[in-house]
């Protein structure tokens, strides 16, 4: 098992990038991360061998699932409230369109933010993500379509925005 | 979606060409199409600058110094075949990221669907609700009082069928007010309360699953916003605790701290 631990630490970034690009915060972000490394070492043994990245990839969105599930209410709830703050400042500046997309990604369920995570950030083939998550061809894509479109309309304005506009 | 669509392009044609994942031959006829579909093409390129403003979002961070001391770490927690030292471990291990206590043993909830008999998910609920329930009560929050603790603890680990200990949580400033007998899966569980000088209750509970096979540790905010009961919990073989409270994640990760370096191994 020994001899891995340099593989695993190359493999490292990658898995922070995609820990985060799943995740709300930093915090949860290391929290995912974290966890997700305890949850491979914990079962190096069921590894098959074959791809260790799409492995680990695979046990940090099924942690990242499970992490959701239980603050689903708390989080989203949040999220309505940063979309709301997003929607007043008049100046439209680049960080401020980086936070809209950033919340706008937020409020994606799970499964979608994975597979649009996995496709765009990890740069992963629609048959890799397929077969990373258990789930056919098909779902990969119609996932991929639902969260694209999600968040485009998220950052038009027509979702979340206007709930909390003051006045 | 978009009724001006010729059937050649299809939704997936889009995705695909944005992703860049067409071969030469399928990506120059899907840019004749769109040349033609004003519609389609401006939504490839919609989803395209959306990729770009992902990918800047999420740039791959630099390494951590601490990464390596993680890593070998794991290998020399998990590669040990010996639970008491995993545990230790594991709880020795909780500073290098941190991630607050205990995260450390969380890992091996993930895979094991066939061990998973609820046990996760029902502690926390049963934790919360008992805590929600008792702690209101100013006459009769306790069974059995802390004048009595030899005989609570006794009581309740004979019935839960496991021993219990009530650990002692006067560093933190909380002192014990006894406990009860609560059910919890159809089987009798047991709750003990603590009290500190302004009056703030903590519960801790225990659970037992004795089909449970698996070891984590958890935090759980509870459910909605506005909600200020949190619990910290976590399951060693058939046993499961949560500590429960009002006080602050800070102070109830050190008093989980607390709890757990003062519970019996089961």
């Amino acid at each position: 098992m020994a001899d891995r631990t340099d593989e695993i630490l190359a493999l490292m970034p990658a898995l922070r990038r995609y820990a985060a690009s799943l995740s709300r915060s930093r915090q949860d972000a290391d929290d995912l991360v974290q966890d997700s490394m305890e949850a491979a070492f914990a079962h190096l043994g069921d590894w098959r061998g074959v791809n260790l990245r799409g492995w680990l990839m695979t046990i940090v969105t099924n942690m990242h699932r499970r992490r959701y599930r239980s603050t689903a209410g708390r989080t989203q709830l949040a999220a309505l409230d940063e979309a709301g703050e997003v929607a007043a400042p008049a100046a439209l500046g680049d960080p401020l369109e980086r936070d809209r997309l950033a919340a706008a990604i937020d409020l994606l369920p799970p499964e979608q933010r994975s597979v649009l995570m996995l496709v765009v950030v990890e740069g992963y083939a629609y048959a890799e993500v397929a077969g990373m998550l258990e789930i056919p061809v098909g779902t990969v894509m119609s996932r991929l379509s639902r969260a694209r479109r999600a968040v485009a309309q998220t950052m038009e304005g027509r979702n979340v925005i206007g709930l909390r506009r003051p006045g | 979606m978009n009724d001006e669509m010729p059937r050649a392009v299809n939704d997936d044609d889009l995705h695909a060409w944005a992703d860049g994942r067409l071969d030469e031959a399928r990506r120059a006829e899907i840019e004749r199409l769109l040349a033609h579909n004003p519609a389609a093409a401006a939504e490839a390129a919609s989803w395209k600058a959306q990729n770009e403003a992902i990918r800047a979002l999420y740039a791959a961070p630099a390494p951590r110094p601490d990464e390596r001391r993680l890593v070998e770490e794991m290998v020399r927690l998990y590669g040990s075949r010996r639970r008491a030292s995993r545990l230790t471990a594991a709880a020795a291990a909780v500073g290098l990221l941190a991630v607050g206590v205990g995260a450390g043993i969380a890992g091996t909830l993930a895979f094991s669907p066939a061990s998973d008999d609820g046990a996760l998910r029902l502690l926390p609920q049963a934790a919360r609700a008992n805590y929600l329930i008792y702690t209101r009560e100013a006459r009769h929050a306790v069974e059995v009082g802390a004048d009595e603790k030899t005989h609570l603890v006794t009581w309740l680990g004979k019935r839960l069928g496991s021993e219990i200990a009530a650990p002692d949580l006067s560093g933190e400033g909380f002192e014990l007010m006894g406990g009860r007998l609560v059910p919890y899966r159809d089987k009798p569980g047991a709750l003990l309360m603590y009290q500190n000088a302004a009056g703030q209750r903590l519960t801790l509970f225990f659970g037992r699953s004795d089909t449970n096979r698996e070891t984590g540790f958890r935090f759980d905010t509870g459910p909605g916003t506005g909600d200020t009961v949190q619990t910290f919990y976590w399951i060693d073989g058939p046993v499961g605790y949560a500590i429960s409270g009002e006080i602050g994640r800070e102070q109830l990760e050190r008093i989980s701290e607390l709890v757990y370096r003062q519970l019996p191994a089961v």
